[in-house]
């Protein structure tokens, strides 16, 4: 049997949400999707100028609200990547969100399979790294969407040998059991749910510390990422300005 | 008429392959694929000769942004400039007898980690007659922290180590490579490599090596649980893979045991061979310890002039049996035994992908003390 040289595929995916409440603005704060669409490119920057991380990771962000778009597609941080800004949207579906999700998932694998043919070497694509973030419960089409309606998705994306590994990222107004749902976690039951604490305003700043808590969301993803590369399964800390939701 | 029309034919014809010689070729001279691609970024002076040049430093504004809100993260290049076959030469202010210096005897037992330093080890071992061995194994081993550990900030976990055990003339490698994702994998590592050299030589008469595999494992478990705290308190984990050689007049016997995806491989006559993996495991969580204790187990005849490498899989990542760049290269430099200095320089690569912690322990089977 030959034995092949096997590099490690991260795929990445940043879940953005862009609901109407992601653009409210409290002057003189910036409203949280400015920062994040601000931010985001600055993060993939600064992930591709770690050499290694580059040759290993890969990226797509998916904005969604009222249904789901690709702002970015599977990208190799080894080459440009580029983001586009999302449409305008009003409500919180998470049900697209995690459909659209589970149907890319597929597709991306084999493009960066496909990345290695022709080399000496082939892609074993590890477990995708999801980034969920969201300022909202899930609700659509003027109803709140029930947990049995979006989690057999949330599943089919972590389950199995394959299975994605999830953070649930909530700014102020998100709701903390559900992201406890979304987030996948440790064997001792801790997850990767994390939310904002109280005293953090709509526009994503804390209003004791004047942090931005849209920067340091991307400072944790950022770290997560190089962590989660270098360990091979996801490594997350709390947010500065966020605590983790308990089951 | 047909006869203008086939030369005006040939004619353009011509014209084309000049001026698609000319845009193709430009300067005349002939096209060659350039040997080194230059840096598109201005590079920093570099800090070794073989070291990549580092990024240069970010500017907010490299982020370029067209209208409609489309923003573009950094085109990356490849900046390196590296020479085909770094040159590592000794510093020599008197040059020993025979021009070789001599290879001095591996320490009854060693074991060393990569947490904020590189280590290496090296020397012969064997069944000796006096000052002179008859059956010869010769041992080189490093363990380097990676570039990601160091640009983050954190610790190696790698370790390795090496005993030889005089009274069953049979020498033991160990190599743990620290799972990332648990802080305490380092330290781990370490310990798991020093309980593995310490309990094969001093196993009690009568039970082999061989069929102690489960045994060897789950005692070394039980003594990093009893020593580093208890499962639940532990906070690290890591691989291993533990060979004993028992050198003969033809060559060695062979026996490994393995836990995770760090790697035996058998180099003989310009070949690899595995000897222990665990690649194309349908799930790709790596098996270590403590929650594995079970190794898989292997032996193996190795003829003279074979290379036995157990290596972490920053290293052993890289190495195929069929062709893959390091697999060849060092094919072609481990023919012969390297000096101490070859040999970190060639566990050192450089490559931008291979930046985990690396660690290997080399033996040169049927070679050692008499021929240093």
């Amino acid at each position: 049997m030959v034995v092949t040289s096997e590099r490690r595929g991260y795929p990445i995916y940043i879940l953005l949400d862009v609901s109407a409440s992601m653009r409210r603005t409290e002057p003189p704060h910036t409203a949280p999707l400015t920062a994040f669409k601000a931010m985001i490119p600055d993060l993939i920057m600064s992930l591709s100028e770690s050499r290694s991380l580059a040759k290993a990771a890969w990226i797509s962000v998916i904005a969604f609200s009222d249904a789901a778009e690709v702002l970015c597609p599977m990208s190799s941080l080894a080459g440009p990547v580029s983001v586009r800004a999302p449409r305008d949207g009003g409500q919180t579906d998470y049900l697209a969100a995690l459909r659209f999700l589970h149907e890319r998932m597929a597709p991306d694998r084999v493009a960066i399979q496909a990345h290695g043919s022709g080399q000496n070497w082939r892609i074993d694509v590890a477990r995708p790294l999801v980034f969920f973030i969201t300022d909202g419960a899930p609700f659509a089409q003027d109803r709140y969407q029930r947990p049995d309606e979006w989690m057999p998705y949330r599943d089919l994306i972590v389950d199995g040998p394959r299975g994605a590994r999830m953070a649930a990222i909530g700014l102020a107004g998100a709701h903390p059991r559900t992201l406890w749902s979304v987030a996948t976690g440790e064997a001792d039951g801790r997850r990767n749910a994390f939310i904002a604490l109280p005293g953090t305003d709509p526009a994503g700043r804390r209003r004791s510390a004047g942090d931005s808590l849209a920067a340091s969301v991307i400072n944790v993803i950022e770290r997560s990422i190089k962590l989660s590369v270098q360990a091979g399964e996801m490594v997350i800390e709390v947010p500065a300005g966020m605590r983790r939701v308990d089951g | 008429m047909a006869e203008m029309w086939r030369t005006l034919l040939i004619g353009g014809l011509l014209l084309f392959v000049v001026f698609a010689g000319i845009f193709l070729i430009g300067t005349g001279r002939p096209y060659r694929l350039p040997a080194v691609r230059l840096p598109r970024r201005r590079p920093k002076p570099t800090r070794d000769p073989v070291e990549p040049s580092p990024p240069a430093p970010r500017a907010g504004s490299a982020r370029r942004r067209a209208g409609g809100g489309v923003a573009l993260a950094p085109v990356r290049t490849s900046v390196t400039a590296l020479p085909a076959e770094p040159a590592v030469s000794r510093y020599v202010l008197d040059a020993p007898v025979g021009g070789r210096e001599r290879e001095p005897r591996l320490p009854s037992r060693v074991a060393v980690g990569s947490g904020w330093h590189g280590s290496f080890f090296h020397g012969w071992c064997g069944t000796a007659a006096g000052l002179r061995s008859t059956s010869q194994l010769l041992v080189r081993g490093l363990t380097v922290r990676g570039a990601t550990h160091a640009d983050l900030g954190t610790e190696g976990q790698d370790a390795i180590g090496a005993a030889w055990d005089e009274d069953r003339s049979a020498l033991y490698l160990a190599v743990a490579d620290g799972l990332g994702s648990l802080p305490r994998s380092g330290p781990v590592a370490l310990h798991a490599v020093n309980a593995a050299l310490q309990l094969s030589v001093s196993r009690p008469a009568g039970i082999e090596f061989t069929d102690g595999g489960p045994r060897l494992f789950g005692s070394i478990t039980s003594g990093l649980v009893r020593t580093l705290g208890g499962t639940d308190q532990l906070d690290g984990a890591c691989t291993l893979v533990v060979a004993e050689i028992v050198p003969r007049f033809d060559g060695a016997d062979v026996t490994v045991h393995g836990v995770g995806d760090s790697e035996a491989w058998a180099l003989y006559d310009g070949q690899w061979t595995p000897l222990h993996h665990e690649r194309g495991a349908p799930d790709n969580a790596t098996r270590g310890l403590p929650a594995q204790t079970t190794p898989l187990t292997r032996r193996y005849h190795l003829s003279p002039g074979s290379v036995l490498v157990l290596g972490s899989d920053g290293f052993t990542g890289a190495l195929d049996d069929s062709g893959s760049g390091l697999g060849r290269g060092l094919a072609h430099l481990w023919r012969s035994r390297p000096s101490w200095i070859d040999f970190v320089n060639h566990v050192s690569f450089v490559d931008e992908y291979w930046s985990d912690d690396r660690s290997a322990v080399a033996v040169w089977i049927g070679e050692g003390a008499s021929d240093a």
